[in-house]
């Protein structure tokens, strides 16, 4: 039995090895699929070239979605910022708008790169663009976050399903801030077990993250959320470049994010039968959509 | 298993959900690739989860996209009730919300003329996908390996046989399941490969004796 891919050992395959946390999840990919190095290189270029484009897309989105409920926020906030400054920061309302505009996306039925998830595909995406304007990392950097990025959303992958259905938001919304978060750590040049802090950071802050979606359709509240749960991805980065600690380690965090999942009553988990979905407002919006 | 990372960064997909939408495109993928034929009429029944969501979530557009051959990223996906029109594809879309089994499940029957078949799966996050039953047989099949769906009779050595030739052709097996109706009756065989299959190979096992059926079933997307 191969053994459980944990961040200890991730860590632990990084330090026997002498690898990067980035060479560790390459080599792994490499030695689980079969692929060449090129081919997984070249695969990564193709999300990101899609993400880009979802982003473009969602920025000049001004057409409503299927349920009607989102529209053209992220323009809206784009007008609003050119002349206003933001009091969250610079950095922190672009990458809540372009979390929200991928999002929007793919509400729309556009087409995303599913981080893990297509309810989640604006949370990478917003902190990673954001961060690249404001940073110049240039696509290498980016694709050394993104296997990063993949990296965690497996080692949380072998112990809880990501799905609203499975797991609520957190399992989405909460998995996707731990991986931008780590991966934005990674491409600020942080040390390993910062990466893995700010990952714990981000994602203990959203543990119990219902999933109530209004009409049971990945709008309300889903493309906000994608736009808070960037900004707090930045925060958890933050808050580890400052000196802080998770006491929790990250593999107990993913142990209880799991098991937070199995918890939740079936009625907080996709099913539109609890929470924002059975407010007054969120049933009439639901019976519109019929 | 052989778990990739871009299982996690990705699929590419048209939204608004991955288990909602990539997932039962998917699925509808494999019922196609099972029926091998253009499909002439299809009953897609909704369970759990996916009885109260899948209108919202464009899984209706997402199983029949999948069943006229379209793939989780593929554009069209969004317009697939009015290309089934257009292609002669007749539905009907059922709900069950109690199931026993996973949240995300659904089923679907799907035939051309004579022929007919019937796929049970799930959709697991992240647009991963299983398929737990195929014409009543239990299967076990992600779409992540090119897979060979054989029906055949109950009978020494099919096994041999049928792996021989996939020997020869220098095609490893990751994974295989056996499932028989009764002895020496009829038996389902799923092979789930590192590599893709030729057609000609496909052929020589249809050719084989006790050999009913043979389906290939390519890499999902």
């Amino acid at each position: 039995m191969k053994p459980l891919w944990t961040f200890e050992n991730w860590l632990l395959l990084a330090r026997e090895k002498n690898l990067s946390l980035v060479e560790v999840v390459l080599e792994k990919e490499i030695e689980e699929t079969g692929a060449k190095r090129e081919t997984i290189i070249n695969e990564l270029e193709k999300r990101l070239k899609v993400m880009r484009e979802s982003l473009e897309a969602g920025l000049k989105r001004e057409k409503h979605t299927p349920g009607g409920m989102i529209k053209d926020e992220s323009k809206i906030l784009q007008k609003f910022f050119a002349d206003n400054s933001s009091f969250a920061g610079t950095g922190a309302i672009k990458a809540a708008i372009y979390a929200i505009a991928v999002a929007q996306e793919n509400a729309g039925m556009g087409r995303i790169v599913a981080l893990p998830t297509g309810g989640s595909s604006g949370i990478v995406p917003g902190v990673f663009f954001s961060l690249d304007e404001e940073k110049k990392l240039g696509d290498e950097k980016l694709k050394e976050g993104l296997l990063i990025a993949a990296g965690v959303g497996m080692v949380v992958g072998e112990k809880l399903e990501m799905a609203g259905a499975a797991g609520g938001c957190q399992a989405e919304c909460g998995v996707a801030g731990g991986m931008a978060a780590a991966g934005a750590m990674y491409m600020l040049g942080g040390k390993e077990a910062e990466v893995f802090q700010a990952f714990a950071l981000a994602v203990k802050n959203m543990l119990g993250l219902v999933c109530d979606p209004v009409g049971g359709l990945v709008e309300v509240p889903c493309v906000k959320r994608n736009g808070f749960a960037a900004v707090q991805a930045l925060l958890a980065v933050d808050l580890v470049r400052g000196g802080l600690k998770s006491v929790i380690p990250p593999d107990e965090v993913v142990d209880a994010l799991a098991e937070i999942g199995r918890l939740l009553p079936s009625s907080l988990k996709e099913t539109a039968k609890g929470g924002l979905a059975q407010t007054k407002t969120g049933l009439d919006i639901s019976e519109k959509n019929r | 298993m052989g778990e990739t990372i871009f299982s996690v960064l990705g699929p590419i997909m048209v939204g608004p959900s991955s288990s909602h939408t990539a997932g039962v495109a998917r699925l509808g993928q494999i019922a196609r690739n099972i029926l091998d034929k253009k499909p002439e009429g299809a009953e897609i029944t909704f369970l759990g989860s996916f009885a109260t969501t899948y209108k919202g979530h464009g899984s209706d557009r997402a199983v029949i996209g999948g069943l006229l051959g379209m793939d989780s990223s593929d554009a069209r996906i969004p317009r697939a009730l009015e290309i089934a029109a257009e292609e002669g594809l007749s539905y009907k879309i059922r709900t069950i919300e109690q199931t026993a089994g996973h949240p995300n499940s659904l089923e679907i029957v799907l035939w051309n003329g004579e022929e007919k078949i019937e796929l049970a799966g799930s959709s697991r996050g992240g647009g991963n996908i299983l398929v737990e039953k195929i014409n009543g047989f239990d299967v076990h099949l992600d779409g992540k390996y090119p897979s060979l769906w054989i029906l055949h009779y109950d009978r020494p050595g099919m096994v041999g046989k049928i792996a021989s030739l996939l020997a020869e052709k220098h095609i490893n097996i990751a994974y295989m399941r056996l499932e028989r109706s009764q002895p020496r009756g009829l038996a389902s065989m799923t092979i789930e490969c590192d590599d893709s299959l030729e057609k000609e190979l496909i052929e020589e096992i249809r050719q084989k004796e006790f050999v009913e059926s043979c389906r290939y079933i390519p890499r999902v997307r």
